[in-house]
């Protein structure tokens, strides 16, 4: 396989399955920001709690974790899923969910104390309320989204422990770097480097653009 | 129309809102007066069921609000429009903004932006129409919240301060707008620390330290 070929299917794969994982982890990770901005109890705040320690789970506990649901002898051995792709997939939305329902929750927070009052005073019933905070807190949403998908993109330990880092199959840009700079080739490791730099940069401004840091 | 029965607002904070507040409103001009953190803002917010009280009852009708599901309460709500001190604006124009709380009531699409209009119009703010609501001024952010107010043409308005940030004209345009709204039938509890709102009620009340301590009827029928 030509290096640039190579270059640019890890590059496409990576974006791809990371984009895949944080859309995968949005469809409930937003919805749950959502539900513990609206509530006040106590099983809310620590929900809340738990999120937030979440957040910084090592990524190689969650992927050996996952490993041993998904391997053969695995309860969930039996979907066939460890070393695909999928398995990324799914490794990466689980370690994205704090993080982006963290974000999206301080955004959606602020928000409502911003407007809470007034869309209550104008006679917004609770669905109008979530439909308003969600229109309001739009960037925020945007940012966490885009933030869960900076991490996933950059993350090493799920991909390798349920990828494997199989060649043409789940090999992405950190189990790449990883692999070329264990075998002493460097070339493809900087490109591969610089590039996961560069996106990564790019959607850190992106994010500050969109008013969240 | 709205009754506080021995009222009491305890803020988490620990400080008290309102001690022990008799209220009857059944229509009319109610100016509630009183100096700065006299309990003004939490009142109306109560008579507005924005906030519930910590000790005592509030009656809508007769009828306990906090008593009622979700969906009776908020029909309850969207009786009446608390205008804020300090006005908020929802992203978009001043149009989307006057004409939210009628779409929240279901009105269509057309009538609520032709309503609005109406309201930015008796407030001779209808240039503002398409200007970004969150970059209006102080005093136009207070018409404007005036505006949104007034579209709903509800029962009650309960107006927070609604002569701040504004101009000597300004301040007489509301005046004005609030004798037209009070000779509509429109309910009117205007809360305020100057006393040019006494003048054209019918009722007044003084509080302080979150206690009523002064009633009047018109122009110096204090009955307290």
């Amino acid at each position: 396989m030509e290096p640039t070929y190579e270059l640019l299917t890890i590059v496409l794969r990576s974006v791809s399955v990371s984009g895949l994982a944080v859309l995968l982890s949005s469809t409930w990770s937003i919805p749950l920001a959502l539900r513990l901005t609206l509530t006040s109890s106590k099983l809310g705040k620590m929900v809340e709690d738990l999120i937030n320690a979440l957040t910084s789970i090592p990524t190689v506990v969650l992927g050996l974790l996952l490993y041993m649901l998904l391997s053969r002898s695995g309860p969930l051995g039996f979907l066939g899923l460890l070393y695909t792709p999928y398995a990324i997939v799914v490794g990466q939305a689980i370690l994205v969910t704090p993080l982006i329902t963290s974000i999206a929750l301080t955004g959606l927070l602020k928000v409502k104390d911003e407007v809470w009052e007034l869309l209550i005073s104008l006679g917004a019933g609770r669905r109008q309320v979530s439909q308003a905070l969600v229109r309001e807190g739009l960037h925020q949403i945007l940012s966490s989204i885009l933030l869960g998908f900076n991490r996933a993109l950059g993350e090493l330990g799920v991909a390798l422990t349920v990828g494997g880092n199989v060649r043409g199959l789940t090999r992405v840009m950190t189990t790449a770097i990883a692999l070329e700079v264990s075998r002493g080739e460097y070339e493809l490791a900087v490109s591969l480097g610089l590039i996961l730099l560069t996106v990564s940069l790019a959607l850190t401004l992106v994010v500050r653009r969109l008013g969240v840091r | 129309m709205i009754g506080l029965k021995d009222v009491w607002v305890r803020y988490p904070d620990g400080v008290y809102g309102l001690r022990g507040v008799d209220l009857k409103f059944e229509g009319g001009f109610l100016a509630v007066l009183g100096p700065n953190g006299s309990g003004k803002t939490t009142m109306l917010k109560v008579m507005a069921c924005i906030l519930k009280p910590t000790r005592g009852s509030v009656f809508i009708r007769g009828v306990d609000p906090w008593a009622l599901p979700e969906d009776k309460l908020l029909g309850l709500r969207r009786r009446h429009i608390y205008v804020q001190e300090k006005p908020k604006m929802l992203k978009g124009d001043v149009l989307y903004n006057v004409a939210y709380p009628l779409r929240l009531r279901g009105v269509s699409r057309d009538e609520s932006h032709r309503r609005a209009l109406e309201a930015l119009e008796e407030l001779r703010i209808s240039r503002l129409a398409e200007f970004d609501a969150k970059r209006l001024s102080a005093g136009q952010a207070r018409l404007v919240s005036i505006a949104r107010a007034i579209a709903v043409n509800p029962e009650v308005i309960l107006f927070d301060e609604p002569t701040a940030y504004l101009d000597r004209d300004n301040r007489r345009l509301v005046l004005e707008l609030l004798k037209r709204l009070k000779d509509r039938g429109v309910g009117l509890v205007v809360a305020s620390h100057v006393g040019e709102v006494a003048e054209i009620a019918d009722e007044a009340i003084t509080l302080e330290q979150g206690k009523i301590t002064g009633r009047s009827r018109r122009k110096g029928g204090s009955e307290n």
